[in-house]
């Protein structure tokens, strides 16, 4: 394996690192923080 | 001649980097741009395509320059500012962050293809920054054409981590002059005047029991009309104008409003809010007992009283249907019947029909809840059949005509103490008592004033309090949420006034 290939898949390897623990964390935040659904007022008009 | 092949190759690969991050740009501002971050993404890609070509037929200097001006705006604009700080940063590091110190609040993200092709967006302007470098060298040098140094940009990034870990902590300040503004949020008219007065007259009378205070605290109240989206411009001049330094809040469609303004202006925003998604445990929490909270309070309720059989006569509304589907899942969870479940339109009048086919059901107790003035219509109608074995969830606390609901129970919010209550009506005669209102605004402003006289940044405390002794009884909350949780209790009206029947 050349440097450049170890190098290529290195690279790669922390792309996709960065792009799937993005969308892990990200999908979890919003579940937390429960942003993604709008409700509807459910106390006595509060 | 190589050094020309050179040159193609490196701008080959620096074209292509800046097509693909363009593509990822086009669509990371597809959320804020809409179809508009087309024409983005049509000037990302033709422009610098334009300039290069220009530049390989002619080696003009400013073809060469505007191409690098490019390059330069994707890599700043968009790699560092947006890609890097908006949206890497807050994902991985304000994540890690607030999982270990509650001074840094859990990031407000956007969806899943806005951070990640913000994170997209970072790495592609990498790409072209690399890639821009190797075509300068090639342009310019017969040096070997390389990436970036590696500790160079490892050392920048590291400054970049280190300014963001420095500013997204949630630090205590002094209020200037000793003075604590507060913003007051809550509609006052039409619908909402009940629950928006007695919220009102709460947080100022929390303010007139203040004794021996560090700071002096002072109200802002925020006209925000009755139209939420119209409110975001007073809240938005309470904020930048008026600069309160915390919000108090209440009503959901006003809190939903309010809760990006807040997070915006890193603020605490607490709410008397239903819609517990506006509680985000960063900046936003809400206090009111859940529907599923007086669910089980009511259900414990009838069943101590020997209840089995229940019907329901409910309007068709929002508010009453969140509570209704809670009731029925401790209903189905305790074993007990609907006989008969009639939901009705709030242009409705005459309710005989309904209350007769509801008695032909052989109920223990009716189960009531609509608005005003339907609410007290509806009241007259069953006193005149002769029904009085009627039960709700806080509608009749809200009922102009209370003596027609007489041995009615219902739950609402808990009181600590009675003589609360009674002191605010001996303070504010003509305002009506909202019992699912006015004591949690009354704590909301005290826990703010808490905070500065402790000396915490207000968020920085709500976030850390798990449990809070306030004049509903004991709210609790979750480490991490943004939702205080409190039992309701059980009242009753007699000789046409609300009495508390039980603690929780």
């Amino acid at each position: 394996m050349t440097k450049v290939t170890r190098t290529s898949i290195v690279v790669a390897l922390v792309i996709g690192m960065m792009l799937g623990g993005a969308t892990l964390i990200t999908a979890r935040n919003n579940v937390a923080m429960d942003s993604a659904h709008q409700e509807t007022p459910s106390g006595f008009l509060h | 001649m190589i050094q020309d092949l050179g040159l193609h190759r490196a701008a080959r690969r620096s074209l292509l980097s800046i097509g693909v991050t363009a593509a990822l740009i086009t669509i990371n501002h597809l959320a804020v741009l809409g179809p508009k971050a087309f024409g983005l993404g049509a000037v990302l890609i033709v422009a610098p395509t334009l300039l290069l070509w220009w530049f390989m037929r002619t080696r003009s200097t400013v073809a060469f320059g505007g191409y690098l001006v490019m390059n330069l705006w994707v890599v700043i604009g968009f790699g560092l500012l947006k890609g890097l700080w908006k949206s890497t940063l807050p994902v991985f590091v304000g994540t890690l962050l607030s999982a270990l110190a509650t001074a840094y609040p859990r990031p407000t993200l956007g969806p899943v293809w806005v951070e990640v092709s913000g994170v997209a967006m970072f790495i592609g302007s990498a790409f072209v920054a690399a890639f821009a470098y190797q075509l300068v060298r090639t342009r310019w040098g017969t040096a070997r054409a390389s990436i970036l140094s590696a500790p160079a940009g490892v050392l920048a990034l590291g400054v970049l981590v280190a300014a963001y870990v420095v500013t997204d902590r949630d630090r205590w300040v002094a209020p200037s002059n000793g003075i604590v503004k507060i913003g007051v949020i809550v509609p006052t008219g039409g619908p909402y005047a009940v629950l928006g007065n007695s919220f009102l007259k709460a947080v100022q009378m929390a303010q007139s029991d203040l004794r021996g205070t560090k700071y002096q605290y002072q109200l802002v109240l925020v006209d925000v009309g009755q139209d939420p989206d119209q409110a975001r411009a007073a809240i938005q001049r309470a904020i930048q104008d008026e600069r309160v330094s915390a919000i108090v809040g209440g009503i959901s469609r006003f809190g939903q409003v309010t809760r990006p303004l807040a997070t915006q202006a890193r603020i605490l925003h607490t709410c008397v809010c239903s819609v517990t998604s506006i509680g985000d445990g960063a900046y936003n929490f809400t206090n009111i007992p859940s529907p599923e909270a007086e669910g089980v309070r009511w259900v414990q309720e009838a069943q101590r009283r020997g209840i089995r059989n229940i019907a329901l006569l409910t309007q068709d509304y929002p508010s009453i249907q969140g509570h209704l589907e809670a009731l029925k899942v401790e209903v189905r969870r305790a074993g007990l019947t609907i006989t008969d479940a009639q939901e009705f339109a709030d242009s409705v009048t005459d309710f005989r029909k309904m209350i007769a086919q509801a008695r032909a059901s052989h109920p223990d107790v009716y189960y009531v809840e609509t608005l005003n003035p339907q609410l007290d219509v509806l009241g007259q109608q069953l006193a005149d059949a002769r029904i009085r074995n009627i039960a709700s969830v806080v509608a009749p606390s809200v009922s102009q005509r209370p003596e027609l609901f007489e041995a009615t129970w219902y739950t609402d919010s808990n009181l600590r103490d009675f003589a609360f209550k009674t002191r605010f009506e001996k303070l504010y005669p003509g305002t009506q008592f909202a019992t699912h209102m006015m004591p949690y605004a009354y704590d909301d402003f005290n826990m703010i004033v808490q905070a500065f006289e402790r000396g915490e940044n207000p968020a920085v405390y709500v976030r850390n309090l798990r449990t809070y002794e306030g004049n509903a009884g004991t709210l609790t909350k979750v480490a991490g949420s943004g939702n205080f949780q409190s039992m309701p209790a059980v009242w009753e009206i007699e000789h046409g006034r609300p009495v508390l029947l039980s603690h929780q």
